[in-house]
């Protein structure tokens, strides 16, 4: 389920990416550009944010950390009219918020993992335990058998 | 001086030349991506995201391109946006390893569970058995413990009934015994009503004697004796009676009779012309009633006159009043006269009272009359006062 809703949420700002770069290269979109910049950095900030709201096991505190400072630094860097740098920085923020969200995601399955082995390690504890009474139960019957006889 | 100013020139030209193409130190993004790259993780990574770390080694070897062409900002964008790449499939990695964990984990957790159950219900049944096994035995302890109760009770009941049985059987002898006692008791009683102290003075002194001592015997507790003793002394109580009972009972008629005698006598005193006395002859008593024959006949006749019916009256009143005495008629005639004539005047006279008195009521059977004719006067025949007091009919009532 992690996986369909991060797949889904992978694919919007993906294709914003591509479209915006294409797009891009257009003279006629140059003036824009840097309101498309804007847009597309407040997306991936917002994204930021529901990565952190996800993350509640806070495995990819320092992921998303350096994502913020390289969004930070896209957000100088469009103001300082470098466009160009803007999107090779985008591209790797978008690589970075693809993989923060898979290492959420292996967070979150590492720890249904952990979490299966520990109720595995449960049972088998208990099927031990079980195993113990069991003998001792047989060697009380036995006993009680041999007390009645 | 210019040849020294070429070569310097050249020299730094060549210099500024060689620092120029030469390779940068190599940044630390890239150093960091290739210590990534180069790890356990990445080469397994290759296996679950083969075109997420062909894009990464694609950075790598671009990254690597800038920095050998000294494009140190574009070395360094790549690196880094590589390392996002492998670290992305590094979570693909580490997502499938933890999916085959949790497979792995839950197929076991399936099998424990399944083993779990199998002993789960193994143990219960166990447990059921174990808990009525320790139920039959604590029923068996408890039934065990009833039963020495049961057993301490019994033997404690049954030392109290032996006790209570021997005192059972005491105070049954003891209640033999004195029933036996108040048996002797009654016995001398009835040996006193008697007199058998008077009449039988040894048996009865002898009951007397053992009643004493089946008394003292009973207080002793020596009740065998005490039943033997009172045993005897009832017996020889009856022994008494039955000695002084036949004694005693005729004392106790003789008296009655003499009683009845003294009143008869009483009564016949009262009959006009008639004497009444009492004699004995033996051991038997008489009351004699002396009726002059003057009163019943005439002169020499032998037939009783209606004008003596009155005295025959009163006198068969008497004899039926008592009628329990035996009454004899004996004729008696003074000595005037043959004595064959007499005795049989006399005996024709006395036929005559008992014919007469018969008619008034008198039993026959009571009855004897007989003739004594001039046998037994009771005055001088030779006067005449005294023949007419020797003709006489005497009728006596007879008793002991």
């Amino acid at each position: 389920m992690i996986n369909s809703l991060n797949k889904h949420w992978v694919t919007g700002p993906a294709v914003a990416l591509a479209l915006f770069l294409g797009l891009a290269s257009s003279p006629s979109a140059w003036a824009g550009e840097a309101d498309d910049l804007q847009d597309f950095i407040d997306l991936l900030r917002r994204n930021v944010t529901d990565l952190q709201r996800i993350d509640d096991h806070k495995v990819a505190v320092e992921e998303v950390a350096i994502l913020s400072t390289w969004l930070d630094e896209a957000w100088r860097l469009r103001a300082e009219k470098q466009f160009d740098t803007v999107r090779r920085v985008l591209d790797r923020c978008q690589s970075q918020a693809d993989m923060i969200r898979e290492q959420i995601t292996a967070g979150q399955l590492a720890l249904q993992a952990r979490q299966e082995e520990a109720g595995l390690d449960a049972a088998r504890k208990h099927v031990d335990e079980l195993k113990q009474s069991i003998a001792a139960a047989k060697q009380k019957k036995a006993v009680l058998e041999g007390a009645s006889k | 001086m210019s040849q020294r100013l070429h070569i310097w020139l050249a020299c730094s030209i060549l210099s500024a030349a060689a620092n120029g193409c030469a390779t940068p130190p190599k940044p630390p993004e890239l150093q960091a991506f290739e210590r990534l790259r180069q790890g356990p993780a990445a080469k397994q990574a290759e296996v679950v995201a083969p075109n997420v770390m062909k894009k990464a080694d694609r950075l790598l070897a671009s990254a690597r391109d800038h920095w050998e062409s000294n494009n140190l900002d574009e070395a360094r964008h790549d690196a880094l946006n590589g390392q996002a790449k492998l670290k992305h499939a590094l979570a693909l990695h580490e997502q499938a390893e933890s999916t085959e964990r949790i497979k792995r984990a839950q197929r076991a957790r399936k099998k424990t569970a399944e083993e779990e159950t199998r002993l789960t219900t193994e143990f219960t049944a166990l447990s059921d058995q174990v808990n009525l096994l320790e139920q039959l035995q604590k029923q068996a302890q408890e039934r065990e413990q009833l039963m020495a109760e049961l057993q301490k009770q019994r033997e404690s009941a049954s030392t109290e009934q032996n006790s209570l049985s021997q005192k059972l059987q005491l105070e049954k002898q003891r209640a033999e015994a004195t029933e036996k006692v108040q048996s002797a008791e009654m016995a001398l009683k009835e040996a006193e009503t008697v007199d058998a102290k008077r009449l039988a003075p040894a048996p009865y002194q002898t009951a007397v004697d053992m009643l004493a001592r089946a008394r003292q015997e009973i207080q002793t507790s020596q009740l065998d004796a005490a039943r033997v003793s009172a045993d005897m002394a009832r017996q020889r109580a009856a022994a008494a009676i039955a000695t002084a009972k036949p004694v005693f009972d005729q004392e106790v008629a003789g008296n009655e009779r003499r009683k009845q005698a003294e009143t008869l006598a009483g009564e016949a005193a009262q009959i006009k012309s008639i004497e009444v006395r009492r004699d004995a002859r033996g051991q038997l008593q008489r009351l004699v009633l002396h009726i002059p024959s003057a009163i019943l006949f005439k002169g020499r006749g032998t037939v009783v006159v209606p004008g003596s019916q009155a005295v025959v009256q009163r006198v068969a009143g008497l004899i039926n009043k008592y009628p329990t005495f035996p009454v004899q008629l004996i004729g008696h005639t003074d000595e005037k006269g043959a004595p064959d004539a007499l005795l049989a005047r006399a005996h024709a006279r006395a036929q005559s009272l008992y014919t007469a008195l018969v008619s008034q009521g008198v039993s026959p059977s009571r009855m004897v009359a007989s003739g004594q004719g001039g046998a037994e006067p009771v005055s001088d025949n030779r006067s005449v006062s005294g023949r007419t007091r020797n003709n006489r009919i005497e009728l006596i009532f007879l008793y002991q």
